[in-house]
């Protein structure tokens, strides 16, 4: 068993059955300790707002948010915070602000990271990538 | 570059456990009834949020 962290592209997969890419992220992760940043559940937790859901889907979301871990940020979380954006700023090209995704808590436990958007983590060094592909 | 795998079985155990942690998911105790594409439509929302670029092509 491993602990993962999981971004939102992948809890936002991992939610609906029929998405293309579900039934392998599931593969990928049954059977692990699912961690989340809690700016992955800041994300998370407007979509039932946006979308207009009635009450029960939005407990659907709850219980499924709940099955991960959020971690939330320290001071220590704040200087990991700034070393990769630095790292990212001397890669060039890639977004100012790279870590919105969830990169900074993986870095600093450990964790491998589980997204879909994979690409856009690619250049930090100090991470491990599990990309959800078809 | 970051250390690409593809499957977590691969990696070592943990031995320091993280405490509070939930337990390992094994089964999806729900099933959503939305359409896939509201998925695609919220990532592409949370990166509009973030300020990032569409996702680049797989």
């Amino acid at each position: 068993m491993s602990v993962l962290l999981l971004d939102t592209s992948a809890v936002s997969i991992l939610f609906q059955p029929d998405h293309v890419l579900h039934q392998r992220s599931f593969e990928i992760v049954a059977g692990h300790q699912w961690f989340i940043s809690f700016l992955t559940r800041g994300e998370l937790l407007p979509w039932p707002e946006v979308n207009r859901w009635g009450s029960a889907r939005r407990e659907e979301l709850n219980r499924h948010i709940d099955l991960c871990t959020t971690l939330f940020a320290d001071e220590a979380t704040c200087v990991i915070w700034a070393s990769i954006v630095a790292q990212s700023r001397i890669a060039g090209g890639r977004s100012q602000q790279p870590m919105r995704g969830s990169p900074r808590r993986p870095v600093e436990w450990d964790l491998p990271l589980v997204t879909a958007d994979h690409r856009d983590f690619e250049h930090l060094d100090a991470l491990t990538l599990i990309p959800l592909t078809p | 570059m970051a250390r690409v795998i593809a499957d977590p079985k691969s990696l070592p155990e943990r031995t320091a456990p993280i405490p509070g942690a939930t337990p390992p998911v094994y089964t999806l105790p729900y099933k959503d009834l939305g359409h896939p594409d509201e998925v695609d439509a919220f990532r592409k929302l949370v990166r509009e949020i973030r300020h990032q670029p569409p996702a680049r092509p797989k």
